[in-house]
């Protein structure tokens, strides 16, 4: 025990997150120890007692910035806060950062981020987006052993240049590999999944930070796409080609566990990949020097695939909206049946800022 | 999810409880589970994730790297962009670079095709061969099965989801079993027979392949265990080294396939068709699951099909369901239902027809000369009671040749 105690304050809270029971489908061999401590959470909230801190417009922020990306990839950690901070006040209405992420999350809670790392740098949620994240969060009264950043595998986040930290101090950063998956599936319209415990167990809240690439299945991966990370088994949600992957994308997203939690969208738009996606593709993969705030996932992907559109367009490509490759997950997401938000671009209020160096 | 380890893989994976295997083979030759593991850990066999639980292993633009223990699948294409276009199943994924396959346990790393479960087993087992169930293939033989991560369907009544339905890198202690161990450990528990199983092997079929080519020049047979999911190439190619495949029909409509396996009929069709027709000693079973696919008009058709395609002499099992994975709203199948089912199958002419996954003791658990009538296997559970077929199949009272394998 360290003179303060605070190792062990660090060890309690880690447990609380973590609620690590040694089952479930952990796929890392290290013990994960007999406190379950995550078993004995209360029982969520039924959706209509929760009080919503969503935003009902579907309003999308995108913020620009020409200098935020240097010509050697690398990437001006000042202006990407600035960004960060421009995009969240403009959704919000507040200029004061604390207040204004304090309109989505609220003291106390635990909430986890979701990153995307699949392919790798540079088409990678990027540790400077995450880093104002978090410090955002702690400014709106979240402590910062109460964060997680997260998605499927510790290794992803290492190689994407995320510092892993399991130790309870600190925010936290590690796959779900560290601590499994629910033990029994979910299941949401075709979907059966079970989640990873970190979004079941460890979090009150969820702020997804996406990328924004052309996917030679879907379409388009953005915002909905990303929960493929939070889930076991996202091979069997693709479908047939014809299929591009859904209502797979859509129904998981209809999960009250995802509709309740994910509060705000804030979208890694600094590197696009327009076309070849998922995997990283140099000849096709620009600077977009982007960061979106949303917090509808569909109006927030509809805004990201006019944006890959234009991106297509201008290097000579059909668009990808009206093609065979039409993300049709969009317009699914998007209906009666599953209302997760608004898919029409005519109906998204669209607000546009730049920040310059 | 239980480990590989030997302690709870009897019961992990759904096909039968370690209580109800043969006291009597227990008796004659006591094969402990501790035994089992302590003779793996010492063949230098160890708890081994193979590099799977890291994939943090992609560099800067252009580079590819691969874990160790990831194998070059068979049976794919390359395509333009990276891509690659898997041809061992009837879904043919087209998998991007860095993607997966549906089975999920295939990987695009730079355009090439890579399995992850090569060597790697998520489940092992020394069961019965009535287990597979395998009623008229070497009655009361030892098989050593094996299975991985992966499947190339999400049936929503899996009863092996936990490692099916997964990736790799979630099953907490797979047990890295070269082809070669397998071959030269069998024979140490007394298995006489490999069984690929448990998960869908069409899914790691490199390393049933080879497993099975090996074993065949070492005089061990192989079953596979399959859902019969699998192209015409890959089955050509893996035959010569099968003795016997049991195929899961899971229903008999596209409907049902698609909205309850996300998979189609007509493949599977075509593997039993070609099982048959490749000399390989073939069963069906038929997992019959309340108020989805137990319409006796469909069962009908379904035991005319089989006559009609493979012969009257197929064995065909009709078994129970329980609730599980994702149909546990349904309750199990009554065993009148069962019976009825059995009786049309015999209806339309098929001679061997059995239940199974019921309570031990059932007459259907028997298998009856088609001639005269006698009960020439008796059966409970998996415990063989009595024998009255000769090495040469006939049977003893009437000598007429009862179909199966049986020396």
């Amino acid at each position: 025990m360290s003179e303060d105690g605070s190792a062990d304050r660090g060890r309690r809270r880690f447990l609380k997150l973590l609620g690590l029971a040694g089952l479930g489908l952990a796929g890392c061999s290290r013990s994960t120890g007999e406190n379950d401590v995550l078993a004995q959470q209360p029982a969520p909230v039924p959706a209509a007692e929760r009080e919503t801190v969503v935003s009902p417009e579907a309003t999308v922020v995108v913020v620009r910035c020409a200098e935020v990306v240097g010509n050697d990839g690398s990437l001006d950690a000042a202006l990407v806060e600035e960004m960060v901070s421009a995009g969240v006040s403009a959704l919000s209405g507040e200029e004061d950062q604390a207040a204004a992420w304090g309109r989505y999350f609220e003291a106390g809670q635990r909430v986890a981020v979701k990153v995307n790392c699949l392919s790798g740098p540079p088409v990678a949620t990027h540790p400077e987006v995450t880093d104002v994240v978090t410090r955002a969060l702690q400014a709106a009264g979240i402590v910062a052993e109460d964060i997680v950043i997260y998605d499927r595998l510790t290794g992803e986040l290492e190689t994407c240049a995320f510092a892993v930290n399991k130790s309870g101090t600190g925010v936290q950063c590690y796959g779900t590999d560290r601590v499994g998956y629910d033990s029994a599936p979910t299941v949401i319209k075709e979907v059966g999944t079970c989640f990873s415990r970190i979004v079941s167990r460890g979090c009150d809240a969820i702020v997804n930070v996406p990328v924004l690439k052309d996917h030679d299945l879907a379409g388009l991966t953005g915002a909905l796409k990303n929960h493929y990370g939070s889930v076991h088994n996202p091979n069997k949600l693709h479908g047939q080609p014809e299929d591009r992957c859904s209502p797979y994308i859509a129904d998981l997203n209809c999960a009250e566990l995802l509709r309740s939690k994910q509060r705000l969208i804030v979208y890694d738009a600094l590197m696009v990949c327009y076309e070849g996606g998922p995997g990283y593709k140099p000849e096709t993969t620009v600077p977009y020097g982007a960061i979106m705030v949303a917090t509808d996932p569909v109006a927030a992907d509809t805004v990201g695939l006019k944006l890959v559109d234009e991106l297509r367009v201008e290097h000579g490509l059909e668009a990808l909206a009206g093609s065979e490759r039409d993300p049709k997950y969009l317009a699914v997401a998007g209906d009666e049946d599953h209302q997760l938000g608004s898919n029409d671009l005519g109906k998204i209020d669209m607000v546009e800022r730049v920040v310059s160096a | 999810m239980r480990s590989a380890s030997w302690e709870g893989l009897a019961q992990g994976v759904g096909e039968g409880t370690r209580g109800k295997m043969d006291q009597k083979d227990d008796r004659d030759k006591a094969i402990s589970r501790r035994d089992m593991l302590r003779t793996l850990a010492l063949g230098g066999l160890g708890v081994g994730a193979a590099g799977l639980a890291s994939r943090g292993l992609r560099g800067a633009a252009g580079a590819v790297s691969v874990p160790s223990g990831w194998k070059e699948a068979m049976f794919y294409k390359r395509l333009d962009g990276l891509k690659i276009k898997c041809q061992i199943c009837p879904k043919n994924c087209v998998v991007g670079e860095g993607e997966r396959g549906f089975c999920g346990n295939k990987e695009n790393r730079g355009g090439k095709y890579y399995t992850l479960v090569y060597g790697q087993a998520a489940a092992l087992n020394i069961d019965p061969i009535e287990k597979k169930p395998l009623y008229h293939f070497l009655p009361a033989s030892r098989a050593f099965s094996i299975g991985t991560a992966g499947c190339n369907m999400d049936c929503k009544d899996c009863q092996n989801w936990e490692i099916s339905q997964v990736r790799p890198e979630q099953i907490r202690q797979p047990v890295s079993l070269p082809p070669k161990t397998i071959v030269s450990k069998a024979p140490q528990y007394g298995a006489t027979v490999i069984a690929y199983t448990y998960n869908e092997p069409v899914v790691f079929y490199e390393y049933m392949h080879d497993t099975a080519k090996l074993a065949r020049q070492h005089g061990l047979r192989s079953v596979m265990i399959s859902n019969g999911y699998i192209n015409r190439e890959p089955m050509l190619e893996l035959a010569p080294y099968l003795d016997a495949v049991k195929v899961d029909l899971k229903g008999f409509t596209d409907e049902f396939y698609r909205k309850y396996c996300l998979g189609t009929v007509e493949p599977v069709k075509e593997t039993i068709k070609r099982v048959k027709a490749l000399g390989k000693w073939l069963e069906i079973v038929y997992l019959v699951v309340p108020t989805l696919n137990d319409d006796l008009d469909m069962i009908g058709e379904m035991a005319a099909w089989l006559k009609r395609a493979v012969g009257a002499e197929v064995p065909l099992h009709f078994s129970r369901f329980r609730p599980q994975y994702r149909l546990k709203k349904l309750p199990p199948t009554p065993v009148s239902t069962l019976e009825q089912c059995r009786a049309v199958a015999r209806g339309q002419g098929l001679k061997y027809v059995y239940i199974g996954n019921v309570q031990p003791g059932h007459s259907a658990e028997d298998t009856y000369c088609a001639s005269c009538g006698k009960v020439v296997i008796g059966r409970y559970g998996y415990q063989i009671l009595e024998r009255h077929v000769k090495p040469n199949g006939a049977c003893e009272f009437c000598g007429s040749k009862i179909p199966g394998v049986w020396s």
